[in-house]
């Protein structure tokens, strides 16, 4: 069966954002509140965004692509910054579905693109639940 | 900001000292106008929080601050600690004010070499997310990235 493509959505990553993300993740590492600590550390003017607000995008990517199902596992591996203001794009691929008890397990491939290269690369499984009247 | 370079302590007493470390843990209660934000910054109207928190819960109920964890491997929070990698199981719906309580552990540390970043160590750690009940949540495993620099040898 052919990969499923997601739909692709795109988020303004802004420099608010970003720090909004460091007081939510309680987070202090200066890299995500001071422009010039990237520039210190070879990541690039800006601010940083969060890791895991960057994993929370492809997450979005999934409760956008399939209302009422849920998240069964995520796993991303980080391999480049994001430094805001930039737009992200969350992309992915249905590689496989498998019918469990209750429902349908989806194997997606995802990737958040941002300064025209790969930032995360990462797959999920999600849980999409058999719909009233199925078995 | 960091103005000096990152230390660079020997790496296999730290490492065998690290080893199966427990963290304090805590609890961790999603509150409905922080999960409104995230929705905010998600362009969600989402009525459930959304899974990133179990990252959020993870880090902000490890029972120690980022900076202090990174303390614990004699590391500064200067120096730039990034995310390596993160996984999470889910093994139910994250719920908005349920006072999840926490678990952590340090798996490992390890050192590698890295052409941008010099010496690199590496930190696994493990999060367990447990209802009230006792009940498990979610499992949250990560690996950071400490860049220790350039080392004169």
């Amino acid at each position: 069966m052919p990969a499923r493509v997601l739909p692709e959505l795109s988020f303004e990553v802004t420099e608010s954002d970003a720090l909004e993300w460091s007081g939510i993740l309680d987070d202090r590492n200066p890299i995500h509140s001071d422009p010039a600590a990237g520039l210190v550390h070879g990541l690039g003017p800006g601010i940083v965004s969060p890791g895991p607000a960057n994993a929370g995008y492809l997450m979005t990517l999934l409760l956008r692509a399939f209302p009422g199902a849920t998240l069964a596992s995520f796993e991303a591996r980080f391999v480049a910054v994001v430094v805001a203001p930039t737009t992200v794009v969350a992309a992915g691929v249905v590689e496989r579905e498998e019918p469990v008890p209750g429902g349908t397990r989806l194997h997606c491939a995802l990737e958040l693109r941002a300064h025209g290269r790969v930032a995360i690369d990462a797959r999920a499984c999600v849980h999409l639940p058999a719909s009233r009247g199925e078995a | 900001m960091a103005s000096e370079s990152p230390h660079c302590p020997e790496i296999g007493a730290l490492a065998a000292r690290l080893r199966g470390h427990r963290l304090p843990g805590g609890t961790y209660r999603i509150r409905a106008v922080e999960s409104r934000v995230v929705g905010r910054l998600n362009g969600l109207e989402h009525p459930q929080p959304h899974p990133v928190f179990a990252a959020v819960a993870s880090l902000r109920a490890l029972g120690v601050t980022i900076e202090e964890l990174c303390a614990l491997c004699e590391f500064r929070l200067a120096d730039g600690p990034m995310l390596g990698e993160f996984t999470a199981s889910y093994l139910a719906r994250l719920a908005a004010d349920v006072p999840y309580s926490t678990s952590a552990t340090i798996d490992s540390l390890d050192r590698t070499g890295s052409r941008r970043f010099g010496v690199l160590d590496r930190l696994r750690f493990t999060v367990n997310i447990d209802a009230p009940d006792g009940s498990p949540v979610a499992v949250v495993r990560y690996l950071w990235l400490l860049p220790r620099g350039r080392v004169e040898r």
